[in-house]
């Protein structure tokens, strides 16, 4: 059996993957995630001192939060499971990706397993994240100083 | 409103209604696989193949719901409070009147200050730093004696729309107004 008949077989045996069903379950989970966001940052604006400028950040500490609590409980997955992208997408997905792995090294010790392991994957997000936001940064100063936009 | 257009019995009650009764419980029935149930993945297909229908039809109600929630503006809604000169009232609402893209907003004076909380209908947001700036200098060209605070920020908004009930209260409402200010130059 060559390359092509076997890719050929196994496309015919592998189930159809539901794209349309996958698409919506994912923009339902990924939506309401946002608004169970937007809710806790109209809690904030309405009950402290935050401006809809400032509610972000403790809008997004708080998701993280509880996001981690879910993963710890196991709860996370299955949201994960039905919702795919929709639930890894949103800021939900860095606290998910941070608090699984470090479950999942936990026997490595807290050091080398926990401490080493748990931003292999949140990590890259950090690093391309300020590196993106430095370019951004870079790119607009450089504009302002042309004229071409304000700040 | 929403909820009891798109609750599911309702969905079947209309079908039943239709003719489709049997047809449409058995639909119901089979939507949620043995696997799903235990919270595990779904089946292939268990959203479109067999709740198809049923999803159509929250979407379009929920389509009728979004669209008619849309028609029924009219005009902003202008208030003015705090301690307004004679025609400081009719002029303040002149300039914000021309603006289309607010659905209401609270202007307060308070000795040289004139503080604005603006609502900005919700399509428009995107565009709410140009109507902020927009309106700030139109509001600067029309009273250039008074330090003019303008913003679209939901929080100020609902802030400047609390100092109403302090028409009466003088030294709270100069306070409040203070700290309004500030906020509204809060960054981080």
């Amino acid at each position: 059996m060559d390359q092509k008949t076997y890719s050929q077989l196994e496309q015919k045996m592998s189930p159809k993957v539901p794209l349309a069903g996958n698409l919506i379950r994912a923009f339902l989970t990924g939506g309401l995630i946002c608004a169970i966001g937007q809710g806790i940052m109209y809690f904030y604006m309405y009950f402290f001192d935050f401006t809809e400028k400032t509610a972000g950040n403790p809008t997004v500490a708080t998701l993280i939060f509880i996001v981690m609590l879910l993963t710890g409980f196991g709860k996370y997955k299955k949201i994960a499971q039905f919702g795919g992208a929709g639930s890894a997408v949103p800021v939900t997905g860095f606290g998910n990706a941070m608090i699984s792995s470090a479950i999942e090294h936990r026997t490595e010790g807290y050091v080398l397993g926990v401490g080493g392991n748990m931003f292999k994957l949140a990590g890259s997000v950090i690093v391309f994240g300020v590196f993106a936001a430095f370019v951004v940064a870079l790119i607009k100063t450089i504009l302002v100083k042309f004229g071409v936009v304000g700040w | 409103m929403i909820a009891y257009l798109i609750r599911p019995s309702d969905i079947l009650d209309k079908s039943e209604r239709a003719g489709h009764g049997q047809q449409a419980q058995v639909r119901l029935r089979n939507r949620a696989s043995p696997g799903e149930q235990q919270g595990l993945e779904p089946g292939p297909h268990s959203w479109t193949k067999n709740g198809g229908g049923v999803l159509k039809k929250m979407l379009g109600a929920a389509g009728i719901v979004l669209i008619l929630s849309g028609c029924g503006q009219g005009k902003a809604e202008i208030r003015v409070t705090g301690e307004p000169d004679a025609d400081d009232e009719q002029r303040a609402e002149r300039v914000l009147d021309g603006e289309e893209r607010i659905s209401s907003a609270v202007a307060v004076f308070v000795k040289e200050d004139l503080l604005v909380g603006v609502d900005v209908k919700p399509l428009s947001r995107f565009k709410k730093a140009k109507i902020e700036e927009k309106l700030k200098k139109k509001m600067e060209e029309e009273f250039p004696e008074r330090t003019v605070t303008l913003s679209g920020d939901q929080k100020i908004y609902w802030e400047t729309e609390k100092l109403e009930k302090l028409r009466d209260d003088k030294k709270k409402l100069h306070d409040q107004v203070e700290t309004i200010k500030s906020l509204s130059k809060e960054e981080t």
